[in-house]
Parts: structure tokens; sequence; C-alpha cells
């Protein structure tokens, strides 16, 4: 059973497209902003502790030869930087304009350990969250997940 | 391996022939494809960006956009405008956001660049560590570009 809240030692997992992680020149590996795409803003992972801790056993979409697992743990989500507004001069936007990271279990019928991070809104500006905040928030998460399984080791 | 190519030769006529929108952005000149100097285009970025503007719907399974060809070909139109740019060891990363958006990333030490180029803008994301720091901007001007290189690369 999942419970209403993701712990902050939970680890977390995400499968990605081989597009989304590219070894250098010097063989290290690369994760791309494009890993953490979402159309509403609330990138989709996997509770571990719910699927046994087994990477591969990820549910958020039908996997293929070449894909890769990226893990996170909930407290380093919840450790990223509160995300401010800028305004087009680089000013923070009073008030109105402090994202914090977060993450929640979000149940798919029988997909139990799906969980979406998002960013907090204002109350009283709550309606999207500006896509110049959420590329920083995609950014800032490739610079700090890790890759548990990569596709081209398969 | 040679990573120059003669525009003349390989380059479609497509990539040079700016819509007016992108003129507007970048604040172009009407004959801009003039001032692209295409003979240094580096071709496998190129290339990269081609194989991301065909992406299909729903291309990473969490549901993004098909790119917009119009954010495609304004990334090849940074790329066109700023060649110095392109030619390095410090070669970037090429994908898409889920907006259709044409995502350029260039990683060096604790710094990430990235340009989110859309149809209508191209959002800039400049972070660096340790505990990653971020700021994000709109690229008013293609002249931008080679300032935020030398924060990329600064010490």
């Amino acid at each position: 059973m999942s419970s209403d809240r993701v712990e902050d030692h939970e680890l977390l997992f995400r499968t990605v497209k081989p597009r989304c992680i590219k070894r250098d020149d010097f063989g290290k590996l690369k994760i791309s902003s494009s890993a953490f795409n979402d159309r509403f803003k609330r990138p989709s992972f996997d509770r571990a502790h719910l699927i046994g801790n087994d990477p591969t056993k990820t549910a958020l979409y039908q996997p293929e030869d070449g894909d890769s697992v990226l893990e996170l743990i909930a407290s380093e989500i919840r450790g990223i930087a509160a995300l401010e507004e800028l305004d087009k001069k680089g000013q923070r936007v009073l008030d109105k304009g402090v994202h914090k990271a977060d993450v929640e279990p979000v149940k798919e019928g029988h997909h139990e350990a799906h969980a979406e991070i998002f960013l907090t809104r204002h109350p009283d500006n709550g309606i999207e969250i500006p896509s110049g905040v959420f590329a920083r928030f995609q950014v800032q998460l490739a610079a700090i997940a890790r890759v548990c399984v990569s596709g081209d080791s398969q | 391996m040679t990573l120059l190519f003669d525009a003349t030769i390989n380059l479609n006529p497509e990539n040079i022939c700016f819509p007016p929108e992108i003129r507007r952005i970048y604040r172009l000149p009407k004959d801009a494809s003039q001032t692209v100097n295409s003979s240094i285009l580096h071709e496998t970025i190129l290339a990269e960006i081609d194989t991301v503007g065909k992406l299909p719907e729903n291309w990473d399974g969490y549901g993004s956009a098909v790119p917009d060809p119009i954010s495609v070909k304004s990334a090849k139109l940074l790329i066109g405008l700023n060649p110095q740019l392109f030619q390095s060891d410090f070669r970037p990363e090429i994908s898409a956001d889920g907006e259709g958006r044409v995502i350029i990333e260039w990683y060096h030490q604790s710094k990430t660049l990235a340009l989110f180029v859309g149809a209508q803008e191209t959002i800039v994301v400049q972070s660096w560590g340790p505990n990653d720091k971020t700021e994000d901007s709109l690229l008013s001007s293609q002249d931008k570009l080679p300032k935020l290189w030398d924060w990329l690369f600064r010490r």
C-alpha cells in the first residue's frame, strides 16, 4: 500500500528515452533537461519501494530497448532552492513569484507507485507556472539526477 | 573528421529562408540569409536538429508535443548566426521540451547553459553550482549569445 506522503528518504525512478541521455567525448553520461519534460509541468516518477526497488519494473510507460532509468531521492527534489520568477530585467517578481519543489503520490488506477514532482504555486497566482521557471526546474533536475540503468549498457 | 561543409552543396534552401516572425524575434534584416556564414556551420548539429524536428507526438512517453517547425528553423538560425559557438569541442546536446521547443544545452564544469528555442521566444537558462543557482531570461537578440558563451567559460 502506498502512503499519502512521499517520505524524504524515498528513492524515485523515472524511465527516459535514449535522446535524453548522452555520453560525452569522455564517456561520461549527461542527462538532458528533456528527461523531465511534462506538458502539465508535473513530471512522473515511480516510488522505488512500491516496485521492489527494481528500476526495471517502472510502469510509467511501456519501455523499449535502449531506454534508461534515472533515480532521485525525494529530499533532493525538496532541497532544490526556491525558484523565483524574474521579470524581463532579471529582477525578482515580488511576493507571488516563488515556487518550491515537492513530490506527492498520484495513484493512477492500479499504478500505485506513481508519484509526480511539481512546483508549488502562490494561492493568488496559482494558474500557471511560467515556462522560464519550469525550464530552470528541468535543468536543475537534470543536474542532480543519476542514471541507475543505462540504456546503452543493456 | 571534418566538421565543416560547403553550404552551397549541403545546405537545403529551407534552412536559410527565415520566416518574418523569426526575423522579427531576432531583429534580422530582410536579407538575413546573407548574414549567415554557412561555410562553417556545424553539420552534425544541424543534422541533429533536423532529427529532433522529426520527433513524433509523445516521443518521450510523457506526452511531449511535436517540435514546432518554427522552433526548428529558429534553432538553425541561432547556429547559422553564431557559427563560432558551434565548432568547438564543446558540442551541445540537442533535444526538445514538452511544448515543442528545441533545447540546445552546453555543460562546462559546474555550469549549464540551456536555450529553449520556441516559435515566439527563446528562453535562456543559466545554472551554476555548487547549489545549482539558476536564472532564466529571454534571448532578446542573437547578439546576446556570445556573451552567454563567455559566461559559460569564464572562471
